[in-house]
């Protein structure tokens, strides 16, 4: 397969993501924007990170 | 950081142009409508990506030259980004630790399989997580095969992450402040000299192009840190296009422990123009591609050919890299790069078992169809 056909079959990819999040997601808010930072923003952050998994007891 | 190099066309080498304005514009965008520190995670991704394919640095060819051919450069030039970003992330989670948060996590059983299997996967498909993205964006076949089963498997691993949790784990443990980072520098030191020694002779010589690799990705990584509130990750983003992907179908994931915890459900309804990994991967990928047109690589000459049954061995490595991450909480990028240069134990743990996992994937190859 060409590079270029990587290249069309990768964006169609993309473009199929966009369509999942234009279909799972609230619209953006312009308006609710965060500090340019994380640092000096005074917000405590979440990594994601595994293990923020909720007590299953 | 790709194996599968085409012959170089300058004759599309236009593309680039265009292609870097059109991603330009996407951040403004973003900055409009998100916000401008999304737009800022998306241009640290796309320097990433820059950086990776530019200077052809990763993390998969290196452990790869270092096991055939005793060639340590790769490797040790990635000791050396973790290094510089230990330097400036340790004070900074010193002194912000209610705003910066390091990638901690505990070792476990799960989380040893996984960083096993995740170096033995990398291998099979000669792209890790951040390289899987890079190659995809620099438009090599692998990857883009790979890339979609990754998604899924990342997926996959989030829904069983309770059971392999359950295996048992320690509790985190992570250095900090002067006492860590001084720990952290002497452990780096002492893997590069331990490397060092065991390079060949004529292979002692580290090219000015991963200094160059690692100053950039090293200053890159402290800037995501610094707007992210996070170190630099990947794998989550991928999850979360699967766990998208999957409500889409119908699926019902508010009975899932992983997807079900407050973080995780906030994510799953916000945009992906909102969600840091998702921005950097696909900065990532852009980079890549850019640095692809301005090379003049979008050539219409095929790659190098794979046999058919070795394509079910890449589909299988590219579930098991997204699989496996999951389980040792996170990739070469979320847990080696960045658990070792925030102070976790596991990305240390994550380095060691990760390359006895590489060398088996490298040994393996050749039985797999997959090249040497």
């Amino acid at each position: 397969m060409s590079r270029r056909a990587c290249f069309i079959i990768l964006l169609g990819m993309l473009a199929l993501l966009a369509v999942v999040d234009g279909r799972t997601s609230l619209a953006l808010d312009p308006y609710a924007s965060p500090p340019v930072l994380a640092l000096g923003s005074g917000a405590q952050v979440s990594a994601g990170l595994c293990t923020d998994l909720p007590d299953r007891k | 950081m790709t194996e599968l190099r085409v012959a170089a066309s300058r004759s599309h080498g236009w593309i680039g142009g265009p292609s870097a304005l059109l991603i330009l514009g996407f951040a403004v965008y973003i900055a409009l409508m998100a916000g401008p520190r999304y737009a800022l995670l998306l241009l640290v991704g796309l320097g990433l990506g820059i950086a990776f394919e530019a200077f052809s640095f990763g993390f998969s060819g290196p452990w790869k030259r270092m096991v055939l051919q005793r060639d340590p450069a790769g490797l040790i030039a990635q000791l050396v980004a973790i290094g510089i970003v230990a330097v400036f992330a340790f004070p900074l989670l010193a002194n912000f630790g209610h705003e910066l948060k390091g990638a901690h996590a505990p070792v476990g059983a799960g989380m040893i399989a996984g960083a096993f299997l995740f170096g033995l996967s990398m291998q099979l498909v000669l792209g890790c997580g951040s390289g899987t993205l890079v190659n995809a964006g620099s438009g090599n076949v692998v990857a883009i095969v790979a890339l979609p089963f990754f998604v899924i498997g990342s997926f996959l691993g989030s829904l069983h992450l309770p059971f392999w949790l359950e295996l048992g784990h320690l509790p985190v443990w992570a250095l900090g402040g002067t006492a860590g980072l001084m720990i952290t520098l002497a452990g780096l030191g002492l893997v590069a000299a331990f490397v060092w020694w065991l390079a060949a002779a004529d292979k002692r010589v580290i090219p000015r192009r991963f200094w160059l690799a690692a100053v950039a990705v090293a200053v890159l990584a402290v800037g995501h840190l610094v707007i992210a509130g996070q170190p630099f990750g990947v794998v989550y983003g991928l999850g979360l296009w699967g766990a998208k992907g999957a409500s889409m179908l119908g699926a019902d994931l508010s009975e899932t422990v992983f997807w079900s915890s407050a973080g995780h459900r906030e994510r799953l309804g916000q945009s992906l123009l909102t969600d840091v990994t998702s921005l950097t991967n696909i900065g990532l990928m852009a980079g890549a591609a850019l640095v692809t047109f301005w090379r003049g690589g979008m050539t219409g000459k095929p790659q190098k050919a794979l046999p058919v049954f070795a394509w079910g061995w890449v589909v299988l490595a590219g579930l098991l890299l997204g699989y496996s991450s999951r389980m040792a909480f996170g990739c070469n990028i979320g847990a080696f790069f960045s658990g070792i240069s925030t102070g976790s134990l596991h990305g240390w743990v994550w380095f060691a078992v990760g390359f006895a996992g590489s060398w088996v994937g490298i040994k393996l190859r050749p039985a797999l169809g997959l090249g040497s």
